[in-house]
């Protein structure tokens, strides 16, 4: 019994490591534009691609030291589309309404998903992992070293963010920016640039887990990105929305409600509910998480003052 | 008849506003003044249901607004300007004050929309937006839309907006801010205009001139408290208040000269004494 | 802004007497009537066409509702369309051997889609409307899932075969010139209705809660309340369009509700021109036709579809027919009067 409770609590903390990455992406863009950046999911199936397409490239095939080097390009190139997307396709709507972009960002996210149909097909692909092999028992738990790489790359690059962020020239205007862009602007700092850097590391880090991803299950697919983005997005709502930690947090937590949830719903309802609900508890947790907790968990602290705001959209 | 009792606001660790207590009557104008941070601003938030009390009661008449949802304030006879103008950008004048309205319940929004009887009283709403307009001289813009306008005509809108519903108590937060000499003296006419038995009016405001020349009774405050309350007169005479309000005796004579030879509007922040604000 | 043209600035009277603008109308009657000649000569498959068109503004007509005059975006309209369509479905069809006429299932669709709507609104839309986006489309995929897997009540992924015909009042809909002349009387009705909304004090409401919600509130409006009015309206025509589109098609299955499908209809309303009722349809018209146009691209259609309508909204981001250009202005321009 117990080591059911850890195996499970080891593959949450795997998927959670990906939702995270994710979130952070949602979280970041939001934070600063207040904007659902729905192309991020397709930039998180894109990235996962264009690490296939490396591998092949650079004759390096599942390899975890070839894994680092496909995955710091990938990041890189992922990270540049993402600024080229901003400057393409929401710069010149800032200012419009909040509608606008956003959909703007739904026609991007079909824009990059065909793209990337076009490229590799509509078939999945076989994907090779670059996640090194094996496994190690612990508490009659079966973890892979997979899952520990995940986790490890997940938690890393978290920690990076966070002292980028917060230890950094760059991420201190970050911060100021998406506190108050205006305010920021008056002390000489150019909303725009912290935008275009906001916008190179949230896809960047959503690349990253795309390789991840897929190098864990085996397989990419062009459709990938959508539900995963969906969730991941929940995930940063969960935490509370332009929140880094909060992200993080959230991330982790819908792996540990989804895991939990897809493995004992069934047994708690006689099999009524089945796994094949899976995707829709995330979406259950998050209607009840904001019916008591409508800023999130890390959400700054809202009052009803604060909670409406001017206009929606 | 619109009651503050023993109420009190904390932002934390700090007191906007302590434990005040007054009352404001109807048929005159309260004038509430006071240095900035003084909590002028924060008593008529808390009153419009935009800030929570902390504790105390806000009352008109009987019933205690603290306890109600914001909109519902409105239904009990409360409308409010605002220091920042907030009208609805989008819509035409005559909207933003049906806006002020809208009938409360789901019901009569229903029948007003498929029409079951409800178009006389839609046209009934109409015209009585459009008299107001008339009284305010916004009659010829009514059908512009309102962030189209001028920033004097868009303070008179937001008046308009908020005496359309035949309010019992009306807050003025800074109605003159910004305004030049001559919409000044426009603003000063339609607020005495206003002026009826049934209607309790409070002015906030920084334009001393102003406020001499038509409020009946005055409140001064200072961090967060109550420090005077009495008519114009007293108040002018009253050392105490000068000294707290502005820094130095006899100041407001001063002031009054000064605006009255050099024809400038007169703003006073906390520690400034005074400044020349350019029309 | 767009609506600071010279003639709005001109005083209205504050006349009691409703003119007629006769022209108006005239033009607003003469596009239904064309639409039905076309149809006429069309063959089978443009007719087809012409078909979703129709339905499709019908839908953007409700959903504008929620996101022209309320402001609030709605990701998850699908889910309405697909309570009504497999209302019929399911109240109409072999699957459990019930047979209700056309009339009855288009108000219950409606009906539940509208009882959807609330229990959906009740805790999301005192929120910000960003949650309500996201929660919309998670709302979308649970009824797309759960229609994939209740095999008993829904067939799973296989959907339902053999829906009946619909008849209406002793007419039998069966070809697509048949649904045109209901697709064009149901858009009439859709229409009028939403332009009603638009003049009443629930659209005046709306627009407020649109513009500024605290500052509405200030003003006695109970925003959650509204919105909800309006969440609710638009569910109501989207499951009447849900039903409609099942009995046109005389088969569902959950494929035909996937989050595409709610992106199409919010980019329908987008493109057209938010809060506009002729936005919605000349929105439907293009992203009907410009797919269909694309088929000859085969593989590079969504491609195509995706770059258009990121262009579209770079040039026009308040869309091709902006909200002051209605047909309350149409009627002000033609009908001469006020």
């Amino acid at each position: 019994m117990g080591s059911v409770i850890l195996q499970q609590t080891i593959n949450a903390l795997t998927v959670g490591s990906i939702y995270a990455l994710i979130a952070l992406g949602y979280t970041m863009v939001y934070g600063v534009l207040r904007l659902i950046n729905f192309a991020h999911s397709e930039l998180f199936t894109a990235g996962a691609f264009i690490g296939l397409g490396l591998a092949g490239a650079l004759g390096v095939s599942g390899h975890p030291f070839a894994g680092v080097l496909v995955g710091v390009i990938t990041f890189v190139i992922v990270g540049l589309i993402g600024v080229s997307v901003e400057i393409v396709a929401y710069r010149p709507l800032r200012g419009t309404s909040r509608l606008a972009p956003m959909l703007s960002a739904l026609g991007m996210a079909v824009v990059i998903q065909n793209a990337v149909m076009l490229i590799a097909g509509r078939r999945p692909l076989i994907y090779p992992s670059f996640l090194p092999n094996g496994v190690v028992e612990i508490f009659g738990a079966i973890v892979t070293y997979k899952q520990i790489t995940i986790f490890a790359v997940a938690v890393i690059l978290m920690v990076g963010l966070e002292l980028f962020v917060n230890r950094t020239n760059l991420g201190v205007r970050i911060r100021a920016v998406a506190e108050n862009a205006e305010t920021a602007s008056l002390v000489g700092i150019n909303p725009n640039t912290a935008i275009s850097l906001i916008f190179f590391i949230g896809p960047g880090l959503g690349a990253v887990a795309g390789i991840l991803y897929s190098s864990f299950y085996g397989v990419a697919s062009f459709t990938m990105g959508f539900v995963i983005g969906m969730k991941a997005f929940t995930a940063a709502i969960l935490g509370g929305i332009g929140s880094i930690p909060g992200a993080v947090l959230g991330g982790f937590l819908l792996g540990a409600i989804e895991t939990f949830a897809t493995a004992w719903m069934p047994v708690l309802t006689g099999g009524l509910i089945g796994t094949e609900y899976r995707d829709i508890f995330a979406f259950s947790v998050l209607v009840l998480i904001l019916l008591f907790r409508p800023a999130g968990l890390l959400g700054e602290h809202v009052s009803e003052e604060t909670m409406v705001y001017k206009s929606d959209f | 008849m619109l009651r503050f009792d023993h109420v009190t606001k904390q932002f934390g660790g700090f007191k906007a506003v302590d434990d005040v207590s007054f009352t404001v009557r109807p048929g005159i104008i309260t004038a509430v003044i006071g240095p900035n941070g003084a909590g002028k601003s924060t008593l008529v938030n808390m009153a419009a249901g935009s800030y929570r009390v902390s504790t105390g009661r806000i009352l008109i008449d009987d019933v205690e607004l603290q306890a109600l949802p914001k909109h519902k304030i409105a239904h009990a006879g409360l409308s409010r300007t605002y220091q920042n103008i907030r009208l609805f950008d989008g819509m035409s004048v005559m909207k933003n004050l049906e806006v002020a309205l809208v009938p409360p319940s789901i019901g009569s929004l229903v029948s007003d929309t498929f029409g079951f009887g409800g178009r006389r009283e839609a046209e009934e709403r109409r015209e009585r937006c459009f008299e107001v307009l008339k009284t305010l001289g916004l009659a010829p813009f009514a059908e512009r839309q309102a962030g189209s306008l001028a920033y004097g005509q868009q303070k008179l809108v937001e008046l308009a907006r908020a005496i359309v519903p035949k309010p019992r108590v009306l807050l003025l937060d800074e109605p003159a801010a910004g305004l030049n000499h001559g919409e000044t003296e426009q603003l000063k006419q339609h607020i005495l205009a206003l002026r009826q038995p049934d209607l309790a009016m409070v002015l906030i405001e920084h334009d001393m001139k102003l406020i001499m020349s038509i409020s009946d009774t005055i409140i001064v405050m200072n961090r967060g408290q109550l420090l005077a309350e009495g008519s114009p007169a007293d108040i002018r005479a009253n050392i105490e208040v000068q000294e707290a309000y502005l820094g130095q005796p006899g100041a407001i004579r001063d002031i009054e000269a000064a605006a009255r030879g050099r024809r400038n509007r007169v703003r006073l922040r906390e520690g400034e004494g005074l400044t020349w604000h350019q029309p | 802004m767009s609506a600071k043209k010279p003639w709005c600035t001109r005083v209205t009277s504050d006349a009691k007497t409703t003119h007629i603008p006769w022209l108006g109308a005239a033009v607003l009657l003469l596009l239904p009537v064309a639409v039905l000649i076309l149809g006429q000569f069309l063959p089978t498959y443009p007719l087809r066409v012409l078909d979703m068109i129709l339905l499709y503004a019908i839908l953007g007509l409700g959903l504008n509702i929620v996101v022209g005059y309320a402001g609030l975006l709605d990701l998850g309209f699908v889910a309405f369309y697909a309570i009504g369509a497999y209302s019929w479905a399911l109240l109409a069809s072999g699957q459990f051997d019930i047979h209700l006429p056309f009339w009855l299932v288009l108000i219950i669709g409606a009906g539940l889609a509208g009882i959807a709507g609330i229990l959906l609104g009740i805790p999301v839309l005192r929120l910000r409307g960003d949650y309500l986006a996201i929660v919309t489309l998670g709302f979308g995929e649970i009824i797309r899932v759960l229609m994939n897997n209740l095999d008993g009540l829904t067939n799973g992924p296989q959907g339902i075969a053999r829906i009946d015909e619909a008849h209406l009042f002793g007419w039998t809909l069966s070809t697509p010139l048949d649904f045109l002349y209901l697709l064009v009387g149901l858009l009439i009705i859709a229409f009028l209705f939403v332009w009603r909304i638009e003049g009443s004090a629930l659209g005046t409401a709306l627009s407020a809660v649109r513009e500024d919600q605290d500052a509405a509130r200030g003003c006695g409006i109970d925003t959650t309340r509204v919105k909800l009015v309006a969440f609710c309206t638009s569910a109501m025509i989207g499951g009447a369009g849900g039903v409609v589109f099942a009995a046109m098609q005389r088969f569902v299955s959950p494929e035909s509700f996937t989050f595409w499908e709610s992106l199409v209809i919010v980019l329908v309303i987008v493109v057209g021109g938010l809060g506009n009722p002729f936005g919605a349809i000349l929105g439907a018209t293009l992203l009907i036709l410009i797919p269909e146009m694309l088929r000859a691209w085969a593989d590079y259609r969504l491609l195509l579809y995706g770059i258009a309508l990121v262009l579209i909204i770079l040039s026009r981001p308040r869309g091709l027919l902006p909200r002051a250009y209605g047909p309350s202005w149409l009627m002000r321009r033609l009908g001469g009067g006020r």
